[in-house]
């Protein structure tokens, strides 16, 4: 995590409203820096700010069908830095969708709706703990 | 404020943004700012008899009906419209539901318009 107490969050997704009521609901539910990005070449390109954790969209090209959509961004992320999680969006419901996510190294995979907020909350929340957990347990086991 | 609206309800964005009229407006005109060009992408692609920019295009709708508190009705015809098989061709059946989701997103931006000019009269 960063030097400072606050999670950096990138949050990548080229609908604006979903974006922004996302960023709502993270500045009022915990303490997070966030930083909002509309394509995926613009988060790529902004990986040197060290998110600590990235929400992205599954689909940043539906309409700019040239633009790098999200699994392509989701692998630039990880050639980058392996360790940052990445949960992914969609609007679909899909086993399929989800199933690539996961072999593109993904932590989770996210339906939009009514409940997303929550669950990614409990699942940045879940990474921070197991990180912490991973932390505290080398500590005891370079002591052994 | 008038909550007499027929497409949407206004108790989830008031929900989201805490009844902030700021945050209220803020999102009111990223929709108004967004949506009329979809719904010109929607009308290209009804021309072009063009399914999978249709399809897309709804793809990209269907959060933000949630967001502003759209009947789940017609976020159910938007998702039959997004999971047609268009296979089959360019049916007058996906025009039809086009052209009444063409008229439903343009009535949500009409009823958010008046909301955001009455916002913006009771917080001057």
């Amino acid at each position: 995590m960063s030097s400072t107490s606050k999670i950096k969050l990138f949050l990548v997704d080229d609908d604006p409203i979903f974006l922004k009521s996302l960023e709502i609901e993270f500045l009022q539910h915990g303490d997070f820096a966030i930083e909002t990005y509309p394509t995926g070449e613009l988060c790529v390109q902004n990986l040197e700010n060290q998110p600590d954790v990235i929400i992205l969209d599954f689909h940043l090209n539906g309409i700019e069908q040239d633009a790098m959509n999200g699994l392509e961004t989701l692998d630039k992320i990880k050639a980058f830095n392996e360790g940052i999680p990445v949960i992914m969006l969609s609007s679909q419901d899909k086993i399929e969708v989800a199933v690539e996510c996961m072999h593109h190294k993904a932590l989770d995979y996210v339906v939009k709706s009514e409940t997303a907020f929550f669950r990614l909350q409990k699942m940045i929340n879940s990474a921070f703990e197991m990180k912490k957990m991973a932390k505290e347990l080398n500590w005891y086991v370079s002591r052994m | 404020m008038n909550d007499a609206t027929t497409y949407i309800d206004l108790s989830n964005l008031k929900r989201l943004t805490k009844s902030d009229p700021s945050l209220m407006m803020e999102l009111i005109t990223v929709y108004l700012e967004q949506t009329p060009t979809m719904i010109q992408v929607i009308r290209q692609s009804l021309a072009d008899k063009n399914g999978e920019l249709l399809k897309a295009t709804i793809h990209k709708m269907i959060p933000s009906l949630n967001i502003m508190g759209v009947d789940p009705g017609y976020e159910r015809l938007a998702r039959k419209v997004q999971e047609y098989d268009y296979s089959k061709g360019f049916t007058s059946e996906v025009e039809d539901m086009a052209l009444k989701l063409e008229q439903i997103f343009t009535g949500i931006c009409v009823e958010l318009q008046q909301v955001f000019e009455e916002l913006q009269k009771e917080h001057k």
